[in-house]
């Protein structure tokens, strides 16, 4: 059985370091999952998803999308399937206007004029950024720039998404209406990779957790198992979201969330 | 002298009315531990800025009201004065250093402050063992991770012997063990050298646990100010003023509202020690 | 691998001498390298130059040919260059209109001895001394402590303003942006989206920085320097010797001396 993205022994190795970056990874993710990768810096998470999009290609083994081998294609072909939304938008803006900036994946893909006016509009409606769609990206504020950044990569409609830390440095509420767009996403089956320190986040939308450490997968699982093990928590340097400390504390059904923990807690107690 | 007074304070940067501070007014007391939370925009760094000079001197603007460091007036002294009094670490942890070794680094402060050589080599030895990193004198900052950098920060600034110290989001950068790492430095500065201490954050987790004191502002203004058990245990509050909640807040929150729980609690410390 | 920093660590004669011995004799050798252009001189300050390198630095032969190997084309160019247009002294080849004659082809050898001669002498100072010791040897000898304080910042912001540079172009290149495609102005164009950003990253963090210096107490007053070097006899030996040397070269060649060699 061939996964719908296929890692295969992969192994990597920066030049001028003495350890591998990746050791042998191998991993299959199918078509629809919300996968979360966990770990702390350094453990090979972005050397991993860089793998996905063709920015690096695997010293040692083999990563296919759908398929076909990353090696056979260039990046702006894979850009065509995996969107890779980076963590800090400024790296990224360049354009004079919102419009201008979205148009630009598309328009290096060849999609055709009218194609590219449609989704721009569709996906700064999606983003609620319709407003903004003659501004300057540089005015707007740091959650509008993350959704921008978001924007930009899901207007060519790739299948598979790659967030990485799209919740950092964010205040509360642009991380809920981050939260709501990726959900949204999910539901309409991409396929979504998630880089993030943010339990919160891995919570209320992950199926999956993958958690890396020193280059090489510890750990793969739903989120609830990988969090309810404490000393992989404790050895992966991860958090355990406080609603599952709460559920032990009260012996109620293990949540992760407040939501689902209050629920727990009223079952619990008829 | 307290460490800060702030009265009437207000701010608007040059071309524009708006006051990103509107008539701010606190004390912050030796050995405190306050924190502020509050929504992007409201007014936080701008106001960290102030509180040691920048504002007015560096970033330029117009004030209103005073604020006053250690009985100095950030108005008409310039931060190379207020430095040796209140330190700033600020949220991007690559931005802060600019030495080619950790060493350097730290004899930047008080090489300016014309200190002498060999008590320059006592301050760096003490910053080290404070932010426990010894080993890393002669490294070159770039290699070190985010949650290192950071310390390093802190002690670059504690080696200039400030009597208290503002941090604005200084692990929103981090991973979780980056986090925990300045945190804990935080807290030894805190509790073992009596160091006053202004924290701005979005962790309202960690703040619940850390600090003493919790200030909410919003739109330029502080709208609370209280201990932590009492300001973060709001929870409708905070959401609509944009400010996460602590995780057993909003859990404690949910069941509390039902009547299933007696209190709202926003630590784990104090969900055990609930009674029922 | 060329890295951020030239410095070569070991422990070496070179390695032990005051900066600005070093930043003096690099001059020496550099200014040598301007006024002659004698082949057999600049060939031997070359061949000087490395031998000091080895054999007083302590640096390997490898290295100097790594940091070389940027010039290589210029040095190329030299060799094939002169010769095609300089025509003197006896001809060694002619084929179709091409004369090549033995003035052009040492002319040739001369340029390039003298390029590699004035790059390599750079290296004297770059590989044998940590940049915090360049900039403070720079600073002792009356360059004002600001100046330094700039050099420092822009050699210690190089790795971090490269790795933004990459990250920004993996991030373009993640939207379908193709460096290597198009024609000349097209590809120029191209590198708009990777400059902007990196532009306006680096302005930013030109602000930042300068918060966070100022909030160090930059521009107190009089500074003390944690780390001081003194001149000591060795260095003031070296530096009589070099100076001496140079004295003597510079007399020559102003009087002509060396002018009449082949």
């Amino acid at each position: 059985m061939v996964s719908f993205i296929e890692i295969e022994s992969v192994s990597y190795r920066y030049e001028e370091t003495n350890h591998d970056a990746l050791s042998g990874v191998s991993l299959g993710i199918e078509r629809g999952e919300c996968v979360a990768l966990l770990g702390p810096n350094g453990s090979g998470k972005t050397t991993l998803i860089k793998h996905l999009n063709g920015l690096l290609k695997p010293q040692t083994g083999r990563v296919a999308i759908n398929g076909v081998s990353t090696r056979e294609r260039t990046i702006a072909q894979l850009a065509r399937t995996v969107g890779y939304v980076f963590q800090n938008p400024d790296h990224m803006i360049f354009a004079d206007s919102v419009e201008e900036e979205v148009s630009f994946g598309p328009r290096n893909l060849g999609m055709a004029k009218d194609d590219i006016r449609r989704r721009v509009d569709e996906v700064l409606a999606f983003t609620a950024l319709a407003p903004y769609r003659e501004t300057h990206p540089m005015s707007l504020s740091g959650g509008e720039k993350q959704r921008l950044a978001l924007a930009a990569i899901i207007v060519s409609n790739p299948e598979i998404l790659i967030l990485d830390e799209p919740t950092t440095g964010l205040d509360y509420k642009s991380v809920q209406s981050m939260v709501h767009l990726v959900t949204r996403l999910k539901n309409e089956g991409k396929t979504i990779i998630l880089v993030t320190h943010d339990m919160s986040l891995v919570s209320r939308i992950a199926t999956r957790a993958v958690v890396m450490l020193d280059g090489s997968v510890v750990a793969d699982g739903t989120p609830l198992a990988i969090f309810s093990d404490k000393e992989l928590v404790e050895r992966a340097y991860l958090e355990q979201p406080p609603a599952l400390a709460l559920s032990a504390l009260w012996g109620v059904a293990p949540s992760m969330t407040p939501e689902s923990l209050a629920r727990a807690f009223r079952e619990g107690r008829r | 002298m307290i460490p800060l007074t702030v009265r009437d304070f207000s701010f608007s940067y040059p071309h524009t009315d708006r006051r990103i501070v509107n008539d701010v007014s606190f004390d912050v007391h030796e050995g405190e531990f306050v924190s502020i939370v509050g929504p992007s925009g409201c007014g936080k760094s701008t106001l960290c800025y102030a509180c040691n000079g920048i504002i007015p001197h560096t970033i330029s603007g117009t004030l209103g009201g005073n604020i006053e460091v250690f009985g100095k007036d950030t108005a008409t002294h310039e931060p190379h004065e207020l430095s040796a009094e209140i330190g700033i670490i600020l949220q991007n942890p690559e931005t802060q250093l600019f030495a080619m070794t950790v060493e350097e680094e730290l004899a930047f402060g008080p090489e300016n402050l014309g200190i002498e050589p060999c008590e320059i080599e006592r301050r760096i030895d003490w910053a080290l063992s404070i932010v426990r990193m010894e080993r890393y004198r002669e490294t070159f900052p770039f290699h070190l991770s985010g949650g290192q950098k950071q310390r390093v920060a802190i002690a670059a600034t504690l080696t200039m012997m400030p009597r208290a110290l503002i941090l604005d989001e200084p692990t929103s950068q981090l991973d979780p063990k980056g986090k925990r790492e300045v945190f804990d430095v935080i807290k030894r500065l805190h509790d073992e050298e009596g160091m006053t201490i202004m924290l701005i954050e979005h962790e309202t987790d960690l703040i619940a646990e850390y600090a003493e004191r919790v200030m909410v502002m919003d739109a330029g203004r502080i709208i609370m100010d209280g201990v932590p058990r009492e300001v973060l245990s709001k929870v409708e509050f905070l959401h609509k003023v944009g400010v996460r909640p602590p995780e057993v807040a909003e859990a404690t929150f949910r069941l509390h509202r039902e009547g299933l729980v007696p209190a709202v609690c926003t630590t784990m410390h104090e969900a055990r020690e609930m009674i029922w | 691998m060329i890295k951020y920093s030239m410095y070569q660590a070991h422990d070496s004669v070179f390695h032990r001498l005051d900066p600005r011995v070093k930043f003096i004799m690099s001059l020496y050798i550099f200014v040598s390298g301007v006024l002659f252009s004698n082949w057999m001189f600049l060939v031997a300050s070359f061949s000087f130059v490395v031998f000091l390198l080895v054999g007083f630095g302590r640096v390997r032969l490898r290295t100097i040919g790594v940091y070389l190997r940027p010039i290589v084309p210029l040095v190329v160019i030299m060799l094939l260059l002169w010769p095609l247009f300089l025509r003197e002294g006896r001809v060694l080849v002619q084929v179709w209109r091409i004369t090549i004659t033995s003035g052009g082809v040492l002319m040739g050898i001369a340029m390039a001895a003298r390029i590699l001669t004035m790059i390599s002498a750079t290296f004297l100072l770059l590989m044998t001394t940590q940049q915090k010791d360049i900039i403070s040897g720079l600073t002792q000898m009356g360059l004002p402590y600001d100046y330094g304080l700039t050099l420092v910042i822009a050699l210690r912001y190089v790795p971090t303003l490269a790795g933004m540079a990459q990250t920004i172009t993996d991030a373009q290149r993640s939207r379908g942006l193709e460096l290597d495609r198009g024609s000349l102005l097209e590809r120029i164009r191209k590198y708009i989206p990777i400059l902007a950003p990196l532009i306006v990253g680096a302005i930013r963090m030109a602000q930042e920085l300068a918060i966070a210096i100022d909030s160090r107490a930059f521009g107190h007053g009089p500074r003390t320097y944690l780390y001081k070097r003194s001149m000591r006899g060795a260095d003031y030996a070296i530096l009589a010797v070099a100076t001496a040397a140079f004295c003597v070269l510079t007399y020559a060649r102003v009087t002509g001396y060396t002018v009449g060699f082949p």
